[in-house]
């Protein structure tokens, strides 16, 4: 099973719709489709819904094999923390797909989290079988754990919030 | 249209801004790790979350343009303004959409602590928000060491949410 989803995005977004029906149609993949306010229709969809809460949303990822999305971070992050791959095409601005081409970077965030996450990421609806191919093909990923950085997030509000303390600490800029 | 939906218990000691979609997601591990210490209220403009936390929706659609985004600035800062005021929160967190640069101005109205959280899919440069967080913030967290130089004298790189 492939969950596919393009967001809560109020801009069309059938170029990564109709790429992964014919795709998965030709792999004879079953997928699920959540499609926002895009206008296409799915013909290889065993469900398909504009949109999800957020409960719906991480059980269609929980029990995809692969996901397949458009280029956000919320999607990839919710993938991963579910252990699993994904593959993500970035809306374009020529297309009218988003305002701007901010999700063309997610090509360099997946190079540098590289061993962190299974994920790929093309820009042609073509490549979207390849890309399926090579993310099934990555190692699993272990546990996911809590980051790091909310336990120093955690500790620094703890030592700014201390009823002990004025709250600066000598690090502190003055109008912090 | 305007929905403010409320469930405060007071006193919180921290008030974070979560925003929505991506933000949501990149703000709920801190979220889980945060509530263990703190009590928490959270501000969204999700407008189906259901967590158990105390939390303030506020969800009026603007619509597009930088006049009605900064219309939408303003009404997170009254929005969090009223809710520093009632729960006395002493820190603020905020991340990456615009209205959380509204949420940093409450906090300095009301005198209280801010941390900004950048999001972790600016790779190349900051975001709006995040480069003018370093402004309003104590702190101004980059995901991205690389980008700690244009985070402004209080830029600090303390890692990923991922």
């Amino acid at each position: 099973m492939i969950f596919v989803t393009v967001g809560t995005s109020p801009r069309d977004f059938s170029r990564l719709l109709a790429g992964a029906d014919r795709t998965l149609g030709l792999l004879k993949i079953e997928a699920s489709f959540q499609i926002g306010y895009s206008h296409y229709t799915p013909r290889v969809a065993v469900r398909t819904r504009s949109f999800l809460t957020r409960e719906e949303y991480l059980s269609e990822i929980s029990t995809c094999e692969i996901v397949i999305a458009h280029a956000g971070i919320g999607a990839l992050l919710a993938a991963t923390r579910a252990g699993k791959g994904i593959v993500m095409m970035p809306r374009l601005k020529k297309y009218g797909e988003i305002d701007d081409d901010h999700q063309t970077e997610m090509v360099e965030i997946v190079r540098a989290l590289e061993g962190r996450v299974r994920a790929a990421v093309v820009f042609d609806s073509l490549d979207l079988g390849k890309a399926i191919l090579h993310v099934q093909e990555m190692p699993q990923l272990g546990t996911s754990l809590p980051p790091a950085l909310a336990f120093r997030i955690a500790d620094y509000v703890g030592s700014i919030s201390a009823p002990s303390g004025d709250g600066q600490s000598a690090r502190d800029p003055p109008h912090d | 249209m305007t929905a403010h939906r409320t469930r405060v218990s007071l006193p919180a000691e921290l008030l974070v801004y979560a925003g929505a979609s991506g933000h949501m997601e990149e703000i709920q591990p801190l979220v889980d790790v945060l509530r263990e210490r703190f009590r928490l209220l959270i501000l969204t403009n999700k407008t189906d979350f259901t967590s158990s936390l105390p939390h303030v929706t506020f969800v009026r659609d603007f619509g597009p343009g930088l006049f009605n985004q900064a219309l939408g600035v303003v009404e997170a800062a009254i929005v969090a303004y009223r809710a520093l005021s009632q729960t006395g929160a002493k820190v603020v967190i905020a991340t990456g959409p615009l209205p959380g640069l509204g949420v940093l101005i409450a906090a300095r109205m009301c005198g209280r602590r801010a941390v900004f959280l950048d999001t972790l899919c600016r790779f190349s440069n900051l975001s709006a928000p995040g480069r003018l967080a370093s402004f309003l913030a104590g702190r101004n967290l980059v995901q991205w060491p690389h980008l700690l130089s244009k985070a402004g004298r209080n830029g600090v790189y303390w890692g990923q949410v991922l």
